[in-house]
Protein backbone atom coordinates (compact mmCIF):
# COMPACT_ATOMS: atom_id res chain seq x y z
CA UNK A 1 0.00 0.00 0.00
CA UNK A 2 1.45 3.48 -0.91
CA UNK A 3 1.31 6.18 1.27
CA UNK A 4 -1.23 8.12 -0.57
CA UNK A 5 -4.04 5.78 0.37
CA UNK A 6 -3.34 5.11 3.56
CA UNK A 7 -6.62 7.05 5.69
CA UNK A 8 -5.00 10.00 7.06
CA UNK A 9 -5.96 12.80 8.74
CA UNK A 10 -4.20 15.99 8.46
CA UNK A 11 -3.80 18.49 11.75
CA UNK A 12 -4.02 21.56 10.98
CA UNK A 13 -4.05 23.00 14.73
CA UNK A 14 -3.05 21.72 17.35
CA UNK A 15 -4.01 24.55 20.30
CA UNK A 16 -1.82 23.70 23.76
CA UNK A 17 -0.75 20.40 23.47
CA UNK A 18 -2.65 17.16 21.11
CA UNK A 19 -0.81 14.02 21.53
CA UNK A 20 -1.88 10.54 20.83
CA UNK A 21 -2.81 7.89 23.94
CA UNK A 22 -3.74 4.74 24.30
CA UNK A 23 -4.32 2.60 27.51
CA UNK A 24 -0.85 2.95 28.42
CA UNK A 25 2.50 1.44 28.36
CA UNK A 26 3.07 -1.96 30.64
CA UNK A 27 5.99 -4.35 31.66
CA UNK A 28 8.82 -1.63 31.44
CA UNK A 29 8.85 0.08 34.65
CA UNK A 30 11.98 -1.30 35.39
CA UNK A 31 13.85 0.08 32.29
CA UNK A 32 12.55 3.72 33.82
CA UNK A 33 9.93 3.67 31.63
CA UNK A 34 6.49 5.36 32.43
CA UNK A 35 3.02 4.13 32.05
CA UNK A 36 1.69 6.85 30.22
CA UNK A 37 -1.60 6.52 28.45
CA UNK A 38 -5.28 8.58 28.41
CA UNK A 39 -5.11 10.56 31.74
CA UNK A 40 -8.83 10.35 32.06
CA UNK A 41 -9.60 6.65 31.28
CA UNK A 42 -13.14 6.63 31.29
CA UNK A 43 -13.38 9.11 28.49
CA UNK A 44 -10.81 7.58 26.54
CA UNK A 45 -12.54 4.20 26.78
CA UNK A 46 -16.35 6.02 26.23
CA UNK A 47 -14.94 6.67 22.85
CA UNK A 48 -13.71 3.77 22.13
CA UNK A 49 -17.19 2.18 22.48
CA UNK A 50 -18.58 4.63 20.53
CA UNK A 51 -16.97 4.23 17.29
CA UNK A 52 -16.97 0.28 17.84
CA UNK A 53 -13.06 0.38 18.62
CA UNK A 54 -11.72 -2.65 20.91
CA UNK A 55 -10.75 -0.54 24.53
CA UNK A 56 -7.17 -0.65 23.47
CA UNK A 57 -7.27 1.41 20.58
CA UNK A 58 -5.37 4.47 20.04
CA UNK A 59 -7.58 8.26 20.57
CA UNK A 60 -5.74 11.91 20.31
CA UNK A 61 -5.74 13.33 23.57
CA UNK A 62 -6.46 17.03 23.02
CA UNK A 63 -5.48 19.42 26.40
CA UNK A 64 -7.97 22.53 27.06
CA UNK A 65 -8.97 22.09 22.99
CA UNK A 66 -8.75 24.61 19.96
CA UNK A 67 -7.59 21.45 17.74
CA UNK A 68 -8.26 21.02 13.75
CA UNK A 69 -8.10 18.71 11.69
CA UNK A 70 -8.73 17.17 8.06
CA UNK A 71 -9.82 13.31 7.08
CA UNK A 72 -8.99 11.80 4.21
CA UNK A 73 -11.19 8.80 3.94
CA UNK A 74 -15.01 8.79 4.99
CA UNK A 75 -15.18 7.19 8.73
CA UNK A 76 -16.91 7.52 12.06
CA UNK A 77 -16.27 9.58 15.59
CA UNK A 78 -16.41 10.59 18.71
CA UNK A 79 -15.20 13.32 20.53
CA UNK A 80 -15.62 12.63 24.64
CA UNK A 81 -13.87 14.27 27.91
CA UNK A 82 -14.04 18.18 28.19
CA UNK A 83 -17.11 19.95 27.31
CA UNK A 84 -15.69 21.71 24.01
CA UNK A 85 -18.16 22.95 20.92
CA UNK A 86 -17.04 20.91 17.79
CA UNK A 87 -18.24 21.45 14.62
CA UNK A 88 -17.52 19.69 11.40
CA UNK A 89 -17.58 21.80 7.87
CA UNK A 90 -19.19 24.23 10.08
CA UNK A 91 -21.83 22.55 11.61
CA UNK A 92 -21.98 21.79 15.18
CA UNK A 93 -21.87 18.54 16.32
CA UNK A 94 -22.82 17.10 20.06
CA UNK A 95 -20.42 15.37 22.19
CA UNK A 96 -20.22 11.77 23.15
CA UNK A 97 -22.14 11.07 19.83
CA UNK A 98 -21.26 8.82 16.80
CA UNK A 99 -20.50 11.19 13.94
CA UNK A 100 -20.02 10.69 10.60
CA UNK A 101 -17.46 12.53 8.35
CA UNK A 102 -16.86 12.15 4.70
CA UNK A 103 -13.75 12.12 2.83
CA UNK A 104 -12.45 15.70 3.15
CA UNK A 105 -14.55 17.08 6.04
CA UNK A 106 -12.87 19.29 8.37
CA UNK A 107 -13.28 18.98 12.41
CA UNK A 108 -12.77 21.73 14.77
CA UNK A 109 -13.46 21.23 18.72
CA UNK A 110 -13.36 24.74 20.12
CA UNK A 111 -12.24 25.94 23.87
CA UNK A 112 -13.50 23.50 27.02
CA UNK A 113 -15.71 25.23 29.08
CA UNK A 114 -15.81 22.42 31.61
CA UNK A 115 -12.48 19.88 31.64
CA UNK A 116 -9.24 20.00 30.76
CA UNK A 117 -8.98 17.01 28.24
CA UNK A 118 -10.62 15.99 24.99
CA UNK A 119 -10.25 12.43 23.21
CA UNK A 120 -10.97 12.25 19.69
CA UNK A 121 -11.79 8.40 18.90
CA UNK A 122 -11.48 6.88 14.96
CA UNK A 123 -13.30 3.89 13.92
CA UNK A 124 -10.45 1.38 13.54
CA UNK A 125 -7.94 3.89 15.67
CA UNK A 126 -4.56 5.87 15.45
CA UNK A 127 -2.14 3.82 13.97
CA UNK A 128 0.78 5.90 14.85
CA UNK A 129 3.90 3.37 15.43
CA UNK A 130 3.76 1.58 18.67
CA UNK A 131 6.95 1.68 20.57
CA UNK A 132 6.84 -1.42 23.12
CA UNK A 133 3.99 -2.35 22.71
CA UNK A 134 2.46 0.97 22.71
CA UNK A 135 1.27 4.21 20.92
CA UNK A 136 0.65 6.12 24.01
CA UNK A 137 3.42 9.30 23.54
CA UNK A 138 5.66 10.08 26.74
CA UNK A 139 6.73 13.80 25.41
CA UNK A 140 9.56 13.64 28.39
CA UNK A 141 11.47 10.89 27.48
CA UNK A 142 11.10 11.03 23.82
CA UNK A 143 9.04 8.32 23.08
CA UNK A 144 6.46 9.59 19.97
CA UNK A 145 6.30 13.41 19.94
CA UNK A 146 3.24 15.93 19.96
CA UNK A 147 1.59 16.50 16.97
CA UNK A 148 2.21 19.66 15.24
CA UNK A 149 -0.29 21.46 12.22
CA UNK A 150 0.94 19.81 8.84
CA UNK A 151 1.58 16.76 10.26
CA UNK A 152 -0.71 13.13 9.29
CA UNK A 153 -2.03 10.66 10.99
CA UNK A 154 -3.01 7.27 10.23
CA UNK A 155 -6.31 5.61 11.06
CA UNK A 156 -7.50 2.61 10.22
CA UNK A 157 -9.38 1.80 7.53
CA UNK A 158 -12.32 0.16 8.62
CA UNK A 159 -14.64 2.99 7.23
CA UNK A 160 -17.96 4.56 9.09
CA UNK A 161 -19.37 2.37 11.53
CA UNK A 162 -23.00 1.27 10.95
CA UNK A 163 -24.38 2.28 13.86
CA UNK A 164 -24.32 5.59 16.02
CA UNK A 165 -24.67 6.12 19.62
CA UNK A 166 -25.31 9.01 21.76
CA UNK A 167 -24.24 8.60 25.74
CA UNK A 168 -25.70 11.10 27.81
CA UNK A 169 -23.21 12.35 30.56
CA UNK A 170 -25.27 12.77 33.74
CA UNK A 171 -25.62 16.99 34.43
CA UNK A 172 -22.06 17.96 36.83
CA UNK A 173 -23.14 18.23 40.43
CA UNK A 174 -19.61 18.22 42.35
CA UNK A 175 -18.53 21.36 43.78
CA UNK A 176 -16.16 19.09 45.93
CA UNK A 177 -14.13 16.64 44.31
CA UNK A 178 -14.18 13.72 46.79
CA UNK A 179 -10.74 11.66 46.33
CA UNK A 180 -10.28 8.12 47.90
CA UNK A 181 -7.20 6.69 48.12
CA UNK A 182 -5.54 3.58 49.48
CA UNK A 183 -2.90 4.52 52.55
CA UNK A 184 0.20 3.36 51.92
CA UNK A 185 2.97 1.50 54.37
CA UNK A 186 4.57 4.56 54.79
CA UNK A 187 1.24 5.80 56.86
CA UNK A 188 2.99 3.71 59.88
CA UNK A 189 6.02 6.20 59.46
CA UNK A 190 3.30 9.48 59.90
CA UNK A 191 1.62 10.70 63.20
CA UNK A 192 -1.93 9.79 63.19
CA UNK A 193 -2.54 13.67 64.07
CA UNK A 194 -1.11 14.56 60.85
CA UNK A 195 -3.02 11.96 58.88
CA UNK A 196 -6.31 12.63 60.82
CA UNK A 197 -5.38 16.69 59.64
CA UNK A 198 -4.94 15.63 56.20
CA UNK A 199 -8.20 13.84 56.11
CA UNK A 200 -9.93 16.98 57.23
CA UNK A 201 -8.38 19.72 55.16
CA UNK A 202 -9.54 21.19 52.27
CA UNK A 203 -6.78 21.31 49.35
CA UNK A 204 -7.60 22.95 46.08
CA UNK A 205 -6.01 22.05 42.60
CA UNK A 206 -3.36 24.11 42.30
CA UNK A 207 -1.54 26.20 38.93
CA UNK A 208 1.07 23.76 38.56
CA UNK A 209 -0.22 20.63 36.72
CA UNK A 210 0.58 18.39 33.50
CA UNK A 211 0.34 14.73 32.68
CA UNK A 212 2.78 14.00 35.64
CA UNK A 213 0.57 14.90 38.61
CA UNK A 214 -1.34 17.61 39.62
CA UNK A 215 -0.14 19.90 43.09
CA UNK A 216 -2.60 20.45 45.40
CA UNK A 217 -2.68 23.56 47.29
CA UNK A 218 -3.44 24.36 50.86
CA UNK A 219 -1.84 24.24 54.67
CA UNK A 220 1.04 22.38 54.40
CA UNK A 221 1.56 18.72 55.30
CA UNK A 222 4.49 17.61 57.90
CA UNK A 223 4.81 13.79 57.67
CA UNK A 224 8.08 14.81 59.65
CA UNK A 225 9.20 12.07 57.48
CA UNK A 226 12.91 12.58 55.39
CA UNK A 227 14.88 10.19 53.93
CA UNK A 228 13.62 7.54 52.40
CA UNK A 229 14.79 4.97 49.71
CA UNK A 230 13.56 5.61 46.45
CA UNK A 231 10.58 3.28 45.54
CA UNK A 232 8.62 2.56 42.70
CA UNK A 233 5.60 5.50 42.44
CA UNK A 234 1.96 3.92 41.80
CA UNK A 235 -0.63 5.99 39.88
CA UNK A 236 -2.64 7.92 41.77
CA UNK A 237 0.81 8.27 44.68
CA UNK A 238 -0.33 11.77 47.09
CA UNK A 239 3.70 12.58 47.37
CA UNK A 240 4.50 15.47 49.97
CA UNK A 241 7.18 17.32 48.72
CA UNK A 242 8.99 19.29 51.32
CA UNK A 243 7.35 22.20 51.24
CA UNK A 244 4.20 19.69 52.30
CA UNK A 245 2.02 20.35 49.42
CA UNK A 246 0.59 17.19 48.22
CA UNK A 247 1.09 16.17 44.88
CA UNK A 248 -1.10 13.13 43.10
CA UNK A 249 0.85 11.88 40.28
CA UNK A 250 -0.66 10.73 37.41
CA UNK A 251 -0.02 8.71 33.90
CA UNK A 252 3.34 10.61 33.24
CA UNK A 253 5.17 10.15 36.45
CA UNK A 254 8.50 9.12 36.90
CA UNK A 255 8.56 5.65 37.74
CA UNK A 256 10.62 5.77 41.25
CA UNK A 257 10.91 8.78 43.71
CA UNK A 258 11.92 9.11 47.25
CA UNK A 259 9.40 11.60 49.05
CA UNK A 260 7.10 10.23 51.56
CA UNK A 261 3.70 9.17 50.06
CA UNK A 262 0.74 9.18 52.15
CA UNK A 263 -1.39 6.34 49.27
CA UNK A 264 -2.90 5.95 45.95
CA UNK A 265 -5.91 7.54 44.79
CA UNK A 266 -8.27 5.48 42.96
CA UNK A 267 -7.78 5.35 39.15
CA UNK A 268 -11.32 6.41 38.67
CA UNK A 269 -10.94 9.63 41.33
CA UNK A 270 -7.50 10.52 39.61
CA UNK A 271 -9.48 10.75 36.12
CA UNK A 272 -11.70 13.10 37.39
CA UNK A 273 -8.95 15.13 39.44
CA UNK A 274 -7.42 15.16 36.27
CA UNK A 275 -10.76 16.68 34.45
CA UNK A 276 -10.96 19.86 37.85
CA UNK A 277 -10.26 23.03 36.93
CA UNK A 278 -8.04 25.27 38.98
CA UNK A 279 -9.11 26.00 42.16
CA UNK A 280 -11.68 23.29 42.74
CA UNK A 281 -12.13 22.34 46.77
CA UNK A 282 -10.53 19.04 47.08
CA UNK A 283 -10.75 16.18 50.38
CA UNK A 284 -9.00 12.76 50.55
CA UNK A 285 -11.13 9.62 51.88
CA UNK A 286 -9.23 6.74 53.14
CA UNK A 287 -10.50 3.54 51.63
CA UNK A 288 -9.53 -0.37 52.51
CA UNK A 289 -8.47 -2.14 49.52
CA UNK A 290 -11.36 -4.35 49.62
CA UNK A 291 -13.43 -1.47 49.16
CA UNK A 292 -11.54 -0.12 46.61
CA UNK A 293 -11.89 -3.33 44.57
CA UNK A 294 -15.75 -3.40 45.25
CA UNK A 295 -15.50 0.64 43.70
CA UNK A 296 -13.65 -0.38 40.53
CA UNK A 297 -15.47 -3.47 40.47
CA UNK A 298 -18.87 -1.26 40.12
CA UNK A 299 -17.89 1.29 37.87
CA UNK A 300 -16.43 -1.08 35.21
CA UNK A 301 -19.55 -2.61 35.20
CA UNK A 302 -21.49 0.94 35.25
CA UNK A 303 -18.97 1.63 32.09
CA UNK A 304 -19.57 -1.83 30.66
CA UNK A 305 -23.73 -1.59 31.13
CA UNK A 306 -23.28 2.69 29.84
CA UNK A 307 -26.53 3.42 28.74
CA UNK A 308 -25.35 4.19 25.14
CA UNK A 309 -28.58 5.56 23.38
CA UNK A 310 -28.56 3.85 19.59
CA UNK A 311 -29.92 7.23 17.32
CA UNK A 312 -31.38 7.07 13.94
CA UNK A 313 -29.12 8.07 11.88
CA UNK A 314 -25.85 9.45 12.52
CA UNK A 315 -25.90 13.07 12.85
CA UNK B 1 8.05 -9.44 55.61
CA UNK B 2 4.54 -8.33 54.68
CA UNK B 3 2.72 -7.20 51.18
CA UNK B 4 1.57 -3.79 52.21
CA UNK B 5 -0.85 -2.35 49.60
CA UNK B 6 0.66 0.59 47.57
CA UNK B 7 -2.01 1.36 45.15
CA UNK B 8 -5.02 0.07 44.38
CA UNK B 9 -3.32 -2.91 41.80
CA UNK B 10 0.32 -2.31 43.53
CA UNK B 11 1.46 -4.50 46.48
CA UNK B 12 4.97 -3.55 48.23
CA UNK B 13 7.49 -5.94 49.99
CA UNK B 14 10.31 -4.04 52.11
CA UNK B 15 12.88 -6.85 51.80
CA UNK B 16 15.43 -4.71 54.00
CA UNK B 17 16.15 -1.57 55.57
CA UNK B 18 19.04 -0.40 54.05
CA UNK B 19 19.97 -1.33 50.27
CA UNK B 20 22.92 -3.66 49.45
CA UNK B 21 23.59 -5.25 46.23
CA UNK B 22 22.56 -8.71 47.86
CA UNK B 23 19.40 -6.71 48.94
CA UNK B 24 18.66 -6.10 45.08
CA UNK B 25 20.07 -9.34 43.85
CA UNK B 26 17.03 -10.72 46.09
CA UNK B 27 14.34 -8.46 45.01
CA UNK B 28 15.83 -9.42 41.33
CA UNK B 29 15.16 -13.20 42.02
CA UNK B 30 11.86 -12.38 43.65
CA UNK B 31 10.69 -10.79 41.11
CA UNK B 32 11.40 -13.41 37.98
CA UNK B 33 9.63 -15.64 40.55
CA UNK B 34 6.47 -13.42 41.18
CA UNK B 35 6.19 -12.91 37.74
CA UNK B 36 6.18 -16.74 36.45
CA UNK B 37 3.79 -17.27 39.54
CA UNK B 38 1.54 -14.63 38.90
CA UNK B 39 1.10 -15.20 34.92
CA UNK B 40 -1.82 -13.30 33.62
CA UNK B 41 -2.32 -11.35 36.72
CA UNK B 42 1.05 -9.60 36.26
CA UNK B 43 0.69 -6.32 34.85
CA UNK B 44 4.01 -4.94 35.58
CA UNK B 45 6.87 -4.60 38.73
CA UNK B 46 9.03 -2.55 40.09
CA UNK B 47 12.22 -2.64 42.20
CA UNK B 48 12.99 0.23 44.23
CA UNK B 49 16.13 0.69 46.58
CA UNK B 50 14.78 -1.86 49.39
CA UNK B 51 11.41 -2.82 47.92
CA UNK B 52 9.73 -4.64 45.71
CA UNK B 53 6.49 -3.29 43.97
CA UNK B 54 4.10 -5.61 41.87
CA UNK B 55 1.18 -4.88 39.87
CA UNK B 56 -1.59 -6.81 39.31
CA UNK B 57 -5.36 -7.23 37.85
CA UNK B 58 -7.13 -7.31 40.94
CA UNK B 59 -10.02 -6.57 38.15
CA UNK B 60 -10.17 -10.45 36.98
CA UNK B 61 -7.58 -12.14 39.64
CA UNK B 62 -9.30 -12.07 43.57
CA UNK B 63 -7.09 -10.10 45.52
CA UNK B 64 -7.80 -12.66 48.43
CA UNK B 65 -6.31 -15.62 46.17
CA UNK B 66 -3.41 -13.61 44.92
CA UNK B 67 -2.12 -12.63 48.10
CA UNK B 68 -2.58 -16.24 49.34
CA UNK B 69 0.00 -16.86 46.81
CA UNK B 70 2.25 -14.18 47.07
CA UNK B 71 2.39 -16.13 51.22
CA UNK B 72 2.71 -18.67 49.80
CA UNK B 73 6.11 -17.72 48.83
CA UNK B 74 9.96 -19.07 50.41
CA UNK B 75 11.18 -15.49 50.59
CA UNK B 76 14.21 -16.34 52.49
CA UNK B 77 14.71 -19.22 50.13
CA UNK B 78 14.37 -17.72 46.52
CA UNK B 79 16.31 -14.26 47.50
CA UNK B 80 19.09 -16.64 48.64
CA UNK B 81 18.98 -17.74 45.33
CA UNK B 82 21.26 -15.52 43.34
CA UNK B 83 21.11 -16.00 39.23
CA UNK B 84 24.74 -16.75 39.00
CA UNK B 85 26.88 -14.66 36.47
CA UNK B 86 24.15 -12.24 35.71
CA UNK B 87 25.11 -10.68 38.58
CA UNK B 88 28.86 -11.19 38.73
CA UNK B 89 31.15 -8.47 39.49
CA UNK B 90 34.19 -10.38 37.51
CA UNK B 91 35.88 -8.47 34.78
CA UNK B 92 33.67 -10.33 32.04
CA UNK B 93 30.66 -9.33 33.08
CA UNK B 94 30.95 -5.94 33.79
CA UNK B 95 29.52 -3.54 31.68
CA UNK B 96 32.17 -0.89 30.53
CA UNK B 97 31.19 2.28 29.79
CA UNK B 98 33.98 4.40 28.06
CA UNK B 99 34.11 7.76 29.31
CA UNK B 100 35.61 11.14 28.47
CA UNK B 101 36.82 12.53 31.12
CA UNK B 102 37.32 16.53 29.77
CA UNK B 103 36.03 20.08 31.03
CA UNK B 104 35.05 20.40 27.00
CA UNK B 105 32.19 18.10 28.09
CA UNK B 106 31.83 18.20 32.02
CA UNK B 107 31.70 21.42 33.03
CA UNK B 108 32.02 20.55 36.75
CA UNK B 109 35.03 18.16 36.28
CA UNK B 110 37.63 21.32 37.32
CA UNK B 111 35.66 23.08 39.74
CA UNK B 112 34.75 19.46 41.59
CA UNK B 113 38.81 18.11 41.57
CA UNK B 114 39.16 21.75 43.19
CA UNK B 115 36.78 21.22 45.54
CA UNK B 116 37.99 18.02 46.45
CA UNK B 117 41.68 19.34 47.00
CA UNK B 118 42.30 16.44 43.57
CA UNK B 119 44.15 16.94 40.71
CA UNK B 120 42.45 15.71 37.57
CA UNK B 121 44.14 12.70 37.28
CA UNK B 122 43.21 11.27 40.85
CA UNK B 123 39.74 12.31 40.57
CA UNK B 124 39.57 10.34 36.89
CA UNK B 125 41.41 7.70 38.65
CA UNK B 126 39.09 7.97 41.61
CA UNK B 127 35.62 7.13 39.55
CA UNK B 128 37.05 4.60 37.27
CA UNK B 129 39.00 2.69 39.54
CA UNK B 130 35.90 0.32 40.90
CA UNK B 131 33.27 -1.38 39.96
CA UNK B 132 29.49 -0.21 40.62
CA UNK B 133 26.22 -1.62 41.20
CA UNK B 134 22.82 -1.15 39.70
CA UNK B 135 20.45 -0.76 42.42
CA UNK B 136 17.66 1.20 40.20
CA UNK B 137 16.09 2.18 36.92
CA UNK B 138 14.07 5.17 36.52
CA UNK B 139 14.62 9.20 36.37
CA UNK B 140 14.43 8.44 32.65
CA UNK B 141 14.47 5.40 30.26
CA UNK B 142 17.82 4.10 30.46
CA UNK B 143 18.60 6.33 33.49
CA UNK B 144 20.43 3.70 35.94
CA UNK B 145 21.50 4.86 39.66
CA UNK B 146 25.16 3.48 40.10
CA UNK B 147 26.72 3.08 43.60
CA UNK B 148 28.61 3.61 45.73
CA UNK B 149 30.84 6.44 44.33
CA UNK B 150 34.24 6.78 46.45
CA UNK B 151 33.54 8.85 49.49
CA UNK B 152 36.57 11.10 48.18
CA UNK B 153 34.13 12.50 45.56
CA UNK B 154 30.73 12.54 47.03
CA UNK B 155 28.79 15.77 46.50
CA UNK B 156 25.55 17.22 46.74
CA UNK B 157 23.40 17.83 44.19
CA UNK B 158 23.83 21.61 42.30
CA UNK B 159 21.90 24.03 44.20
CA UNK B 160 20.23 25.29 40.55
CA UNK B 161 19.90 22.03 38.56
CA UNK B 162 20.55 22.48 34.78
CA UNK B 163 17.69 22.91 32.12
CA UNK B 164 19.68 20.34 29.54
CA UNK B 165 21.92 17.97 30.43
CA UNK B 166 23.76 16.76 27.09
CA UNK B 167 23.14 13.41 26.24
CA UNK B 168 25.82 10.82 27.51
CA UNK B 169 26.87 13.45 30.19
CA UNK B 170 28.58 10.55 33.37
CA UNK B 171 27.35 12.75 36.82
CA UNK B 172 28.02 12.17 40.20
CA UNK B 173 25.30 13.12 43.57
CA UNK B 174 26.18 12.02 46.87
CA UNK B 175 27.74 8.98 46.48
CA UNK B 176 25.93 7.66 43.34
CA UNK B 177 27.12 8.69 39.73
CA UNK B 178 24.66 7.54 36.93
CA UNK B 179 24.56 8.69 32.72
CA UNK B 180 22.07 10.65 31.47
CA UNK B 181 20.48 9.08 28.55
CA UNK B 182 19.28 11.98 26.94
CA UNK B 183 19.01 15.74 27.13
CA UNK B 184 17.11 16.09 30.33
CA UNK B 185 17.08 18.45 33.02
CA UNK B 186 19.32 17.94 35.97
CA UNK B 187 21.04 18.41 39.13
CA UNK B 188 24.01 16.49 39.46
CA UNK B 189 27.64 17.42 38.96
CA UNK B 190 29.05 16.48 35.03
CA UNK B 191 32.66 15.23 35.33
CA UNK B 192 32.34 13.30 31.77
CA UNK B 193 30.73 12.17 29.10
CA UNK B 194 29.67 8.77 27.41
CA UNK B 195 29.01 7.71 23.48
CA UNK B 196 27.44 4.73 24.42
CA UNK B 197 23.71 3.97 23.55
CA UNK B 198 21.63 3.14 26.87
CA UNK B 199 18.06 2.88 25.71
CA UNK B 200 17.04 1.87 22.59
CA UNK B 201 13.23 0.88 22.28
CA UNK B 202 13.63 -1.47 19.65
CA UNK B 203 16.38 -3.58 21.48
CA UNK B 204 15.23 -6.19 24.05
CA UNK B 205 16.10 -5.57 26.61
CA UNK B 206 15.95 -1.77 25.82
CA UNK B 207 18.06 -0.59 28.35
CA UNK B 208 22.25 -1.53 28.19
CA UNK B 209 22.50 -1.55 32.17
CA UNK B 210 19.81 -3.68 33.76
CA UNK B 211 18.81 -3.60 37.82
CA UNK B 212 21.64 -5.43 39.58
CA UNK B 213 24.39 -5.34 37.10
CA UNK B 214 27.62 -4.41 37.75
CA UNK B 215 29.12 -1.43 35.53
CA UNK B 216 32.75 0.14 35.55
CA UNK B 217 33.94 3.69 33.55
CA UNK B 218 36.51 3.53 31.34
CA UNK B 219 38.82 6.83 30.72
CA UNK B 220 38.47 7.69 26.90
CA UNK B 221 40.62 10.19 24.68
CA UNK B 222 38.74 12.42 22.48
CA UNK B 223 39.65 10.64 19.09
CA UNK B 224 37.91 7.02 20.72
CA UNK B 225 35.39 9.42 22.14
CA UNK B 226 34.53 10.39 18.36
CA UNK B 227 35.53 7.26 17.16
CA UNK B 228 32.92 5.47 19.06
CA UNK B 229 29.99 8.02 17.79
CA UNK B 230 30.50 10.42 20.73
CA UNK B 231 29.60 14.30 19.66
CA UNK B 232 31.87 17.21 20.28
Amino acid sequence: MTESTLNQLIVSDVGLLAVVQDQGRFGYLDSGITQGGAIDGFAYRLGQRLVGNSLSAAAIEITLAGFRCCFSHDTSIAVTGADAPIAIDGHDKPMNTTLSVRSGSELTIGHSQHGVYSYLSIAGGVRSEPVLGSRSVVMRDGIGANLCPGDSVPYGDIGPCLSAYQYAAPPRTESQLNLRYIPGFQTELISNAVVDTFHNTRFSVGHNRDRMGIRLSGPAVNTGVSKLWSESTCLGAIQIPPDGQPIVLLADRQTVGGYPKLGAVLSVDCARLSQASIGTPVKFIAVDPTEADRILWLEKNYEAELTLAQLRSSP
Amino acid sequence: MDWTPAGENALRLVLSEHPSPSTTQGLVALQQEIRELLGNAWIDSAIGYTTLTVFIDFTHYPRERVQRLLASLDIAKITARYAGDFFSSNDAHVIALPTLYSPDVAPDLLSLAEHKGLSLEELIAIHSGQVYFAYANGFAPGFSYLGEVDERLAVPRLATPRRAVPAGSVAIADRQTAVYPKVSPGGWHIIGRCPTLLFDANATPPTLINIGQWVRFEPIDCEQFVALGGEL
